[in-house]
């Protein structure tokens, strides 16, 4: 046997290092299907025996040696198959069967027919020589990043379904006739719960006052934020620790048991039913995150940046709104986003604070949709996804912010 | 106004009846207002009368003004007359209304009105429904058992009686403690950040000359609105403030915390609460790190399109997602169709616990997302590029560059989500209320530390005892989170 | 250094300057101004629905004939009303007027601040003519001790109702008002085919348990409203309840009090026990359905007998224009209010005059609805009748595991009630 060269020595087809990868993945998946199984009291027998295969295949990948490892490999991925589609064929066929059966039958197909590939072939049969692994590599070098592409939109994907399922189910009651919460999605259409959500006064009262009060908790949280969260970061003082640890702190004591001594200190400062207060209160609930996150992004802008700014004739001001504010623009964002999602979904102070039906918010607004009989949940749905709208755009605005970020974070270096 | 017509209507029915009865004229009934001031919106009068067996009831007419004839009053009361053998006599403050039969209490029939014996010659009443500080007119009028009037309605000689008692109402809450307490707080939170200042001013630490200015507004609003209601909240904790007996309470000592250490299911709850914020954080940060991570790839196509759905939950009102899982759930609900089963994942204990953690990591995993998103894109790109070129694998990049680098972030951010998460009310109130029930007076299988609170404060009205629980929860959070500071040194710079 | 200290001083006068100017504009805001306030009425009528609308109707009616009388109404959620009441009152902050079910008077009536009951005491308020209209039972549920509380408005209770379609398919004949409960399960049995059920009912919640607790002679308080919730004849209801599960098979059990209506919308199932209140919900939705009062236990010869739940307009004890506030709430129980109410949203009224009413009557809904009504339990308003919902449930939830059996479950919940009263 010939020593093989520093390539040889170093080259596995891309097809194996993503079945070494996938397969794994597929075990664990095929796992958690088994697991689904016994909850549906289905046969465990075919998950059980699909998990041999895969996890046999898994270890009887080629390792570049000429031995048995191939064609059993192959073998078992193509009973893999075989007993993909008996399970299907057994099953009810639903949606979740094609499913879980995908998971057993694509990574074996993919065993099986990655491993007949010629490259892949030569290189299971031993096949070390320089050039061959040399072009193998920069074979490699292409098709990798593609692979882990689609890896990687397969993850996201998944991912996705499980976020999107929920929403869709809202918002097939949405446009479901009828007050009903249930029944199957898509089998009707109409847009009556929407227009009459919108057509009522009210809901517009609501929306006016939700984009006040959050856009001034947005502006005025900012503002407290930016300069606490620059002086954590920046100086040494007396009391820094100490007043960090109290931002978090006064999270920490259960809300709803100091409602009515919070509700006097409102009143004592007579800010009940009125947007201000509202404002205040959120911007105060929103400063640890916004100091915290504020304090955390300042620590990574360098300082040599700000000395040569100083250096350069600006003062603490200009420093601090030329160089040190531009490079957080990401975190600058995201404490806006939730400094508004804060105020824009709040529920209880809002109710608690507010006892005048012009002062009411979006979220205590559509808590009074609801009757005390009968559920009107289309209605309730419909005026959720126009509740969630301004949050969606808001967002996809802020994602220039996040990407700016980026584009600044290469300035830092 | 229509009550008002609704009398006139009846008065006018019964005149032709009236007219006949004045044929045999009973005398009027002698009516005097009492001295005494039964209370308010009361009037007493005192009436005497000539005993007669065909007197079945007596009307009280009354008005605001002085009248002759029912036409112009309102009817306020039919007393019956009957014998009273068998009836048990009323007490004072026990029903609706209160009369006196020869300074004795009246005799009630079978729905607890008063009567008057037949016999009696004086009785008294204490009139309800009168209008304070005004005057009323009254009359008392004998009826027959067919209800015709014994005497002359057109004829009345009403007595006018006043009542000027006010109303019991309760005093205002005193605002002004709450001022002085928010006047020194603000005072000494400026005095105490003046008193820093200076001190690091004479320590020479000029470079930081305006820190404090710049943590003041923060640190001033912050203390302003929360110092006086946590504080409020923890001396509650000592006093056994009831909804029997709100605004008195007396100081009970170390009482509820003993409450709470006896109560059956304490370290069960605890512990899911545990389990539950810990499990939450856990996941919250992995998944949100992932999707951070995948999405932060430069050249990733629909980058933006993943972005904006994965941030729907969090977009989405908690409470409407809440309760569409909650909807999915159920036995005819979405995920039993996806699955082809019927299963009550809410009605075991296990699953149910099992179900709220995974619907509240859903909910989570966006805002960790989108926190650790920004963090990641403040990381200089050219310091993972030189990485590649060194030929550091992609797990030593995350471990050694990645990870280190958004300490800053992660550490606060996760132990806020700790806190949220231990404190969070929402999902477990809105998909299961605490139940399924585990036992009696205990708190449900899904019940943590924060909803057991709620529903001993409110459904049980024990606020001292539920003060008590919420001093414990602060007390357990602020020891975890000075550890976790501590241990992870978060305060300082990691640059 | 001196320069950067007296900016220092300059910026905290700000905050200063601002938290003196706040006090002020408090102490300004609490000084007495003259009455003219209006009276405050929370009501918890969903947005724009027809309950609203009569509501402001009402309102508007009672602002035309009192010109010197303003009112102003504010809509509360529902879900909060009560703990919005409470928290209110504790900061002196209570509307004057407000809606409230007898259960939630049950929760408010211990309640008190500095002394006195968050309610004021109608009692004197009220002459005895204008309090004569009202149904002697509903009065009565308007009560906690002594004091009245509020004035009946609505009364409600459930009953029997029914998916013709599903009766006709399964060929079943409709539910009779002479119905024996073995006749119920026939019909519940000869129904229940593929997914469709018999009847949907909530087999974990108390309220649904509460018409077979009675026609089995049990009942949750003796008349002086001590718990009872291990009286005679409660162990074997709650065994022939859940057996309505276990044995016949004709109902599932749900964590989910919506998923009876669900079912019952859906068309899933063909009886349900519902209140006049979502008959709406039903008859919207397009199903056509029938009305029946609940069964004769045939095991003892009772009918099924659900409780009967009130609505009633109460003033706050804080409340400074109190004669006019009950002016309100008189206005607001009249019986053309009432009437109102009854014909276009199925409340049944509480005002005797209107059971007579020729409109009301020839209402087949509001009829069946108050024919059942004569067949309703009462729980006194007392504290207690806001906590044994609780236990009941929990001792159903121990009966349905297998846990316990009723009789042991039962005799657990009584004993942890008279625990949790006597605190």
């Amino acid at each position: 046997m010939s020593r093989p060269s520093l390539a040889a020595r170093w080259y596995v087809p891309a097809e194996i290092q993503a079945l070494r990868l996938w397969l794994s993945v597929a075990v664990l998946v095929n796992l958690l299907i088994m697991a689904l199984d016994v909850v549906r009291d289905g046969k465990l027998w075919p998950s059980l025996l699909g998990i041999a295969l895969l996890a046999l295949g898994r270890l009887s990948l080629p390792d570049g040696q000429a031995n048995w490892k191939k064609p059993v490999a192959q073998l078992l991925g193509a009973g893999g198959v075989a007993l993909g589609l008996f399970a299907l064929a057994i099953s009810p066929r639903l949606l979740y069967d094609v499913w879980s059966v995908a998971w057993l039958v694509v990574p074996c197909l993919l065993l099986v027919a990655w491993l007949s590939r010629p490259r892949v072939a030569d290189w299971a049969g031993g096949r070390s020589d320089r050039e061959f692994a040399e072009r193998g590599l920069a074979r490699n070098k292409e098709s990798m990043p593609r692979l882990d592409v689609v890896a990687l939109h397969l993850a996201l994907l998944h991912g996705l379904a499980v976020v999107i399922v929920p929403v869709i189910w809202i918002v097939d009651v949405a446009v479901s006739p009828g007050n009903v919460l249930g029944g199957a999605i898509g089998d009707a259409f109409t847009l009556e719960h929407f227009t009459a959500v919108l057509s009522g006064d009210s809901f517009w009262t609501w929306t006016r006052n939700s984009l006040v009060v959050a856009a001034g908790t947005t502006v005025f949280g900012l503002a407290l934020a930016v300069p606490a969260g620059y002086a954590f970061s920046r100086y040494q003082f007396s009391g820094r620790k100490e007043s960090m640890f109290l931002f978090m702190l006064v999270q920490m004591f259960p809300g709803i048991i100091i409602l009515v001594p919070y509700f006097m200190v409102m009143k004592t400062l007579g800010l009940l039913n009125t947007s201000i207060g509202l404002i205040i209160v959120y911007s105060v609930t929103a400063l640890p995150l916004g100091v915290w996150m504020l304090k955390g992004f300042f620590d990574t802008v360098p300082r040599a940046l700000e000395e040569a700014a100083v250096l350069d004739g600006c003062n603490q001001f200009e420093v601090f709104f030329r160089v040190v504010l531009p490079l957080s623009l990401p975190a600058v964002a995201i404490t806006a986003l939730f400094s508004f999602l804060a105020a824009w979904n709040e529920f209880l102070l809002a109710l608690v604070f507010n006892t005048s039906n012009e002062q009411y918010t979006l979220p205590v607004g559509l808590a009074s949709m609801i009757p005390a009989t009968g559920q009107q949940w289309g209605d309730f749905a419909a005026a959720s996804i126009i509740v969630s709208i301004p949050v969606v755009v808001l967002f996809v605005f802020f994602q220039r912010a996040l990407i700016q970020g980026l584009s600044a974070g290469s300035v830092k270096g | 106004m229509r009550v008002l017509r609704l009398w006139a209507a009846v008065t006018l029915l019964a005149l032709p009846i009236m007219a006949q009865a004045q044929a045999q004229p009973q005398t009027q009934p002698r009516v005097s207002v009492a001295d005494t001031e039964p209370g308010y919106r009361q009037i007493q009068i005192d009436v005497a009368v000539s005993p007669d067996p065909r007197v079945a009831a007596y009307e009280i007419w009354f008005a605001e003004n002085s009248f002759s004839s029912t036409r112009d009053a309102l009817l306020h009361s039919r007393i019956a007359v009957m014998d009273v053998d068998g009836l048990e006599r009323g007490a004072p403050g026990e029903n609706y209304d209160y009369c006196q039969v020869d300074g004795l209490p009246a005799y009630l029939d079978a729905d607890g009105n008063a009567v008057i014996d037949r016999n009696a010659a004086r009785w008294s009443c204490a009139l309800t429904g009168m209008v304070p500080g005004r005057d009323t007119w009254i009359a008392v009028v004998p009826v027959s058992a067919d209800g015709l009037a014994l005497v002359d309605v057109d004829g009345l000689q009403p007595v006018s009686g006043r009542t000027d008692a006010s109303d019991e109402r309760t005093p205002p809450p005193d605002t002004r403690p709450v001022l002085y307490a928010l006047g020194s707080i603000i005072l000494s939170t400026i005095v105490l950040l003046v008193f820093l200042r200076q001190r690091d001013a004479r320590k020479g630490r000029t470079r930081s000359r305006l820190a404090h200015v710049y943590v003041a507004p923060a640190v001033i609003g912050l203390i302003t609105l929360t110092f006086y209601p946590i504080l409020y909240g923890i001396g509650l904790a000592f006093t056994d403030a009831d909804q029997s007996h709100l605004g008195d309470e007396a100081w009970v000592g170390l009482k509820n915390f003993v409450t709470v250490f006896a109560s059956p299911g304490m370290w069960r709850v605890t512990g899911f609460t545990l389990v539950w914020a810990i499990a939450n954080t856990a996941a919250h940060v992995f998944f949100g790190l992932l999707l951070a991570l995948a999405l932060n790839r430069a050249g990733l196509t629909g980058k933006t399109v993943y972005r904006t759905v994965f941030l729907l939950p969090w977009a989405i009102p908690g409470y409407i997602s809440v309760l569409a899982w909650n909807g999915m759930l159920q036995p005819e609900g979405l995920v039993n169709g996806v699955l082809g089963t019927s299963i009550d994942f809410l009605a075991g204990a296990d699953s149910a616990r099992l179900v709220v953690i995974l619907v509240n990591i859903w909910l989570g995993i966006p805002f960790m997302m989108m926190t650790l998103s920004g963090a990641l894109q403040a990381l200089s790109a050219d310091m993972f590029e030189a990485a590649e070129v060194d030929g550091v694998s992609r797990w030593d990049q995350f471990r050694y560059l990645t990870l280190p680098n958004l300490k800053s972030t992660m550490v606060p951010v996760s132990l806020l989500g700790f806190i949220w998460s231990f404190n969070s009310f929402n999902t477990i109130y809105l998909m299961t209320r605490g139940n399924p029930y585990v036992g009696f007076g205990e708190p449900g299988a899904t019940d943590i530390l924060i909803t057991y609170v709620f529903s001993v404060a409110f459904e049980y009205g024990q606020y001292g005892v539920a003060a008590a629980w919420s001093v414990l929860i602060f007390l357990m959070l602020v020891v975890f989170s000075w550890l976790y500071l501590k241990k992870t040194r978060a305060t300082e710079a990691s640059a | 250094m001196i320069n950067t200290f007296d900016r220092f001083r300059v910026l905290l006068a700000g905050p200063i300057l601002l938290g003196s100017l706040l006090c002020h504009s408090a102490a300004l805001a609490q000084s007495p101004s003259s009455r003219v306030d209006p009276i405050e009425v929370w009501y918890t009528f969903a947005v724009d629905s027809q309950e609203e609308a009569i509501f402001l109707r009402a309102v508007d009616a009672f602002e035309k004939a009192h010109p010197d009388i303003p009112v102003k109404p504010t809509r509360i959620p529902y879900l909060q009303n009560l703990s919005q009441f409470i928290n209110s009152s504790q900061a002196g902050e209570a509307p004057d007027v407000i809606r409230l079910s007898d259960s939630e008077l049950g929760r408010v009536g211990h309640i008190s601040v500095e002394g006195l009951p968050l309610l004021e005491d109608l009692r004197v308020h009220l002459t005895p003519m204008q309090r004569s209209r009202f149904d002697a039972r509903a009065l009565a549920a308007m009560r906690y001790g002594n004091p009245l509380y509020a004035i009946p408005v609505s009364q409600g209770c459930l009953s029997l109702i029914y998916n013709r379609k599903l009766f006709d398919q399964a060929g079943v004949a409709y539910p009779r008002d002479d119905w024996t409960t073995e006749e119920l399960l026939r019909a519940a049995r000869s129904l229940t085919r593929g997914d469709i059920l018999g009847m949907s009912v909530p087999l974990k919640w108390s309220y649904w348990f509460v018409p077979v607790l009675s026609a089995f002679g049990g009942a949750m308080f003796d008349p002086s409203g001590r718990p009872t919730l291990d009286s005679p004849g409660s162990s074997e209801a709650m065994d022939w309840y859940l057996d309505l599960e276990r044995v016949h098979g004709v109902t599932v059990s749900s964590t989910s009090l919506e998923a009876m209506s669900t079912q019952f919308l859906l068309e899933k199932s063909a009886m349900v026990f519902d209140g006049a209140w979502n008959w709406n919900t039903y008859a919207n939705q397009g199903l056509d359905i029938g009305q029946a009062v609940m069964p004769v236990m045939a095991e003892t010869g009772q009918r099924l007998a659900p409780l009967a739940s009130y609505f009633g307009w109460a003033v706050s004890k804080q409340s400074d224009a109190k004669v006019d506030s009950v002016r309100l709430a008189l206005w607001l129980t009249s019986a053309d209010v009432q009437k109102e109410f009854a014909l276009s949203t199925y409340m049944l009224p509480t005002d005797r005059s209107l059971a007579r009413d020729p409109e009301i009557a020839a209402d087949p809904v509001l009829a069946g609805y108050i024919r059942q009504i004569q067949h309703t339990v009462q729980v006194p308003t007392v504290r207690g009748a806001s906590m044994v919902y609780e236990q009941l449930d929990v001792a159903l939830e121990m009966t349905y595991t297998g846990e316990m059996t009723a009789a042991d479950a039962l005799a657990a919940a009584d004993v942890e009630m008279e625990r949790v009263l006597d605190r």
